[in-house]
């Protein structure tokens, strides 16, 4: 009825935030299955939809960087295809002084699916040069990358690590002092009480931040009845599991195609 | 010239003279149309460029399907661009998305004809609207009701689709 081309445009238009649609397509039959496994697709799927859905729970560029304590190494997981690998952790120190990140090494990459590309785990001995001038040593909270800049939270939100990928140049900066809302930006105070209260259904709830989302305007907050997330663009106000014990969330960003999810099929024969 | 040998001209409203092309169609519809509508189809606009006598002939179209086809680009290209966030470009964009929408209340075999002339005269606007069109329609439906609405064969084998609803689980939670 349509030739590939064709259905390829149709399913790119599948909305990102409800990926069973997509699952659901690649069962119809295997040449749709196999149009929606091309890594061409991927791309021309992120074209369309420039914002990847947060699918779960410091991740960078599809993959998970975790730190493992029996054995103490570094794993880099890719949550969408299951691959991980691990690193052995070079630096002898305790685990609460480690700042790492993972981040694509591919070429020109425009990380719209960095699935199976090389990578690179990036890591300091920072606490050594923080000695000097901070006093906590528990500097691990998911790192956040602007551009080409990692930045890591200190001393409860006080201060902020910063380090600039291309210079290579480390540096700690004070955060502004926050009072009543969210400070999400210079100038930029979110009022969350009032929405929240409302949401959660405890007006006495004691709310605090414990994620975000880079680039899908979305936090995570945690409240007596569980955690929350809060699209900052609509207002829009999610519970996403019952309890509120998670100190940290790391958001997960990226795309679900089915055939990373499991092996690929081998493509269907054409009868000449 | 060999570029005009395709184009003709129509007196317009104002009074004013405007450069037309005409199109045949598959089973030899002939369409005049002005140039400005039919050069949203990038296809056409090439064939423009190249010049050719008694019309341009667009072999993978049939004349209803391309009669819709021209309806889109007429309005489309009539709007003009007024400034952004004023009253008037408002008023035209609520204007053109009434009449996207009215076009495409039609089945789905018209669809997909819309579909692979779009493709193939590559009508960009257009084939955004009709893709997004049958992409909100199968959206919400089971492998077997896509199946069903386009009359695609299931080809996997029973352990095949066992294996594949058994790795993709977790998604329909």
């Amino acid at each position: 009825m349509l030739p590939d081309d064709a259905v390829g445009e149709i399913l790119r238009r599948l909305p990102p935030d409800e990926p069973a649609c997509l699952v659901r397509a690649s069962l119809v039959c295997k040449s749709w299955r196999l149009l929606i496994s091309e890594p061409d697709f991927l791309l021309r799927y992120h074209e369309l939809h420039p914002t990847p859905l947060w699918l779960g729970f410091n991740c960078h560029h599809d993959r998970v960087l975790l730190h493992t304590m029996d054995p103490t190494c570094l794993v880099v997981w890719d949550p969408i295809t299951n691959d991980k690998h691990f690193l052995p952790e070079v630096l002898d120190y305790p685990c609460n002084h480690l700042i790492a990140a993972v981040l694509c090494a591919a070429n020109g990459c425009n990380h719209s699916g960095c699935h199976g590309a090389p990578f690179l785990v990036w890591s300091t001995l920072a606490w050594i040069h923080l000695g000097l001038i901070s006093k906590s040593r528990d500097v691990i909270e998911p790192g956040l990358l602007i551009g080409n800049t990692l930045y890591f939270l200190l001393e409860d939100g006080r201060r902020v690590l910063k380090y600039d990928l291309g210079g290579h140049h480390l540096s700690v900066m004070n955060t502004l002092p926050l009072s009543g809302g969210c400070r999400m930006g210079t100038g930029m105070i979110i009022e969350l009480d009032m929405m929240l209260s409302m949401d959660t259904g405890d007006p006495s709830t004691k709310l605090l931040v414990v994620g975000f989302s880079e680039g899908v305007n979305t936090i995570f907050i945690t409240a007596n009845a569980g955690i929350f997330a809060v699209d900052l663009k609509s207002d829009q106000v999610k519970k996403i599991c019952g309890s509120g014990a998670s100190d940290t969330i790391i958001p997960y960003a990226s795309f679900y195609t089915p055939d990373f999810a499991g092996g690929r099929l081998q493509p269907p024969v054409r009868m000449q | 010239m060999a570029a005009a040998d395709s184009c003709d001209g129509i007196s317009t409203s104002g009074g004013g003279w405007e450069k037309t092309v005409t199109l045949v169609s598959s089973d030899d519809a002939r369409f005049e149309v002005r140039e400005a509508a039919a050069s949203l189809s990038q296809t056409v606009r090439r064939m423009i460029r190249a010049g050719g006598d008694g019309g341009i002939p667009l072999p993978k179209v049939d004349a209803r399907t391309l009669s819709t086809v021209l309806e889109y680009c007429n309005k489309h290209a009539a709007v003009p661009a007024p400034a952004p966030e004023s009253s008037s470009a408002e008023a035209a964009a609520v204007d053109l998305e009434w009449f996207d929408k009215e076009l495409m209340h039609v089945d789905l075999a018209t669809l997909c004809s819309l579909i692979r002339a779009a493709d193939y005269l590559e009508v960009a606007g257009l084939l955004d609207l009709t893709c997004k069109t049958v992409a909100d329609m199968i959206k919400s439906k089971t492998a077997e009701e896509i199946r069903q609405m386009f009359g695609i064969q299931n080809d996997f084998t029973p352990e095949e689709e066992e294996q594949l609803s058994r790795e993709n689980a977790g998604v329909f939670e």
